[in-house]
């Protein structure tokens, strides 16, 4: 997938408008910060980018193909980070990660699994009930089962929450090289600081309009312009 | 260490994603419920539970209950039964991860059926348990016709099981979702219900087989008309929730 464009999209819920007349693309080897405050329109525009809600109005394409198009052929092609930690808490790290590989029809054997646990640094957690995890090492579970599917758009909504320093710059490495692979990434945080040097585009929301669009350079400039039109 | 360490699988026929898909979900409700073991039990000792009440309201020595037994077996399998389907999708409600299965594609059919074989599974276990027990308590062995009686349970069996795992699916996100379980749930059985008592009461009170078949048969003819129906159906109510 080389971009996705989206033209004029709006969402509204009765005569709330959850997202107004939107226009922007992303494109592939990008990672593209979506910032805003609460109730912005970042989880809205995620879940119409996931094919998970459907926009009022407004056209989205991605490369050639429309939403509902790519909803009905595209979503295998979707990496997926939500609020919701999306896994079972009575199933081991390990057994989970088979189940969802299982049902992408990727391999699912012990070396793959072994490899992605050991890639979000859950090695030693793997046979642990995901119950017994912390918040962090559930979100790291969460991330390792968005990529097993060895997705072309991921869509991450607050994909570092509850992860402590070391676990971040380790989450942020990976996206980088996910990156470099040519995907198109798209996350929404309020963690500003760990958006510097990440992101190369950063859009900012306000009450559900595109407020201003900037590629940072720094986490000063992300705070800055984020200071300045959310 | 690469970030990619998913080794794709070749590319495979409809059907072989499709089994490869339900054998995933049965196997992993299966693990859960091994572990668990939360519905197996609540649904055994309630259907004891029944048991134990019917058997005190109606018993006394000497009585022929064999009138009585086929509602009262029917009536145990469908309470009991409802707090196994009422429970179909709740750890998917708890954890959010039917958005992650309606991402994968090709999940409806296969997320439909691996929860009605699971609920079937839970609903045998407990009815393997429920039967023997009850024809003990009010002194009515199993019919003289074996196959046609285990017919007749395991047709009404899987119609539940069908139209349960549907409608615990439409209500996953509904507030009086157990409240409306059974208001919904039960007139839509009503024809089935009829037909599971009818064959069971021929089986022990006449010796006319044939009447008996022509019942169960059109419960089996309502159990695919369920599946039909809820397979079609599972995909637009899948969209509803997600």
């Amino acid at each position: 997938m080389k971009s996705i464009q989206l033209k004029q999209v709006s969402r509204h819920f009765g005569k709330h408008f959850a997202l107004h007349r939107v226009t922007t693309r992303f494109d592939a080897s990008s990672i593209t910060a979506i910032v805003g405050a609460n109730g912005a329109g970042k989880t809205t525009l995620l879940n119409i980018l996931a094919t998970l809600d459907r926009p009022s109005s407004g056209s989205i394409h991605y490369d050639s193909l429309s939403w509902a198009q790519f909803a009905r052929r595209g979503r295998g092609f979707i990496g997926w980070v939500s609020h919701a930690p999306l896994v079972y808490p009575d199933l081991t790290g390990r057994e989970n990660l088979t189940f969802y590989a299982t049902m992408h029809g990727v391999e699912a054997d012990r070396g793959t699994c072994d490899a992605w646990l050991e890639r979000v640094g859950l090695q030693l957690a793997g046979d642990k009930l995901v119950q017994t995890y912390s918040r962090g090492m559930v979100q790291r579970l969460t991330i390792a089962r968005a990529l097993l599917n060895a997705p072309r758009l991921l869509l991450l909504d607050e994909p570092l929450t509850g992860l402590d320093r070391a676990g971040r710059h380790e989450i942020t490495q990976l996206f980088g090289e996910l990156r470099a692979q040519g995907k198109i990434i798209i996350l929404s945080t309020h963690d500003l600081h760990s958006l510097g040097g990440l992101c190369d585009r950063m859009l900012v929301l306000r009450r559900g309009k595109l407020a201003h669009e900037a590629a940072p350079q720094s986490a000063s400039d992300v705070i800055t312009t984020y200071e300045a039109h959310a | 260490m690469s970030s990619r360490p998913t080794k794709p699988t070749p590319k495979e026929s409809a059907l072989n994603t499709f089994l490869r898909q339900t054998l995933a979900i049965v196997r992993k409700d299966l693990r859960r419920e091994l572990r668990s073991r939360e519905i197996t039990l609540t649904t055994i000792s309630f259907s004891v539970l029944l048991m134990v009440i019917f058997t005190f309201s109606f018993y006394a020595k000497g009585r022929d209950l064999s009138g009585i037994f086929p509602g009262i077996l029917w009536v145990s399998i469908i309470f009991s039964g409802t707090l196994a389907v009422s429970r179909t999708f709740a750890d998917e409600r708890e954890s959010g991860c039917l958005r992650a299965l309606a991402l994968i594609p090709g999940t409806s059919m296969s997320l439909y059926l691996g929860k009605m074989f699971i609920n079937l599974c839970f609903m045998v276990v407990f009815e393997a348990a429920l039967i023997p027990l009850l024809s003990l308590a009010f002194e009515t062995p199993v019919a003289a016709h074996p196959l046609a009686f285990f017919a007749a349970i395991g047709a009404g069996t899987l119609g539940f099981a069908a139209l349960g795992t549907l409608l615990s699916a439409m209500l996953v996100h509904h507030r009086l979702r157990e409240v409306l379980m059974p208001l919904l749930l039960y007139p839509l059985l009503v024809p089935l219900l009829i037909g599971g008592v009818k064959a069971v009461a021929i089986l022990y009170q006449s010796d006319n087989i044939d009447s008996a078949w022509s019942w169960i048969r059109l419960m089996c003819a309502l159990d695919v008309l369920f599946i039909l129906g809820g397979q079609v159906l599972f995909r637009w109510v899948l969209q509803a929730i997600e």
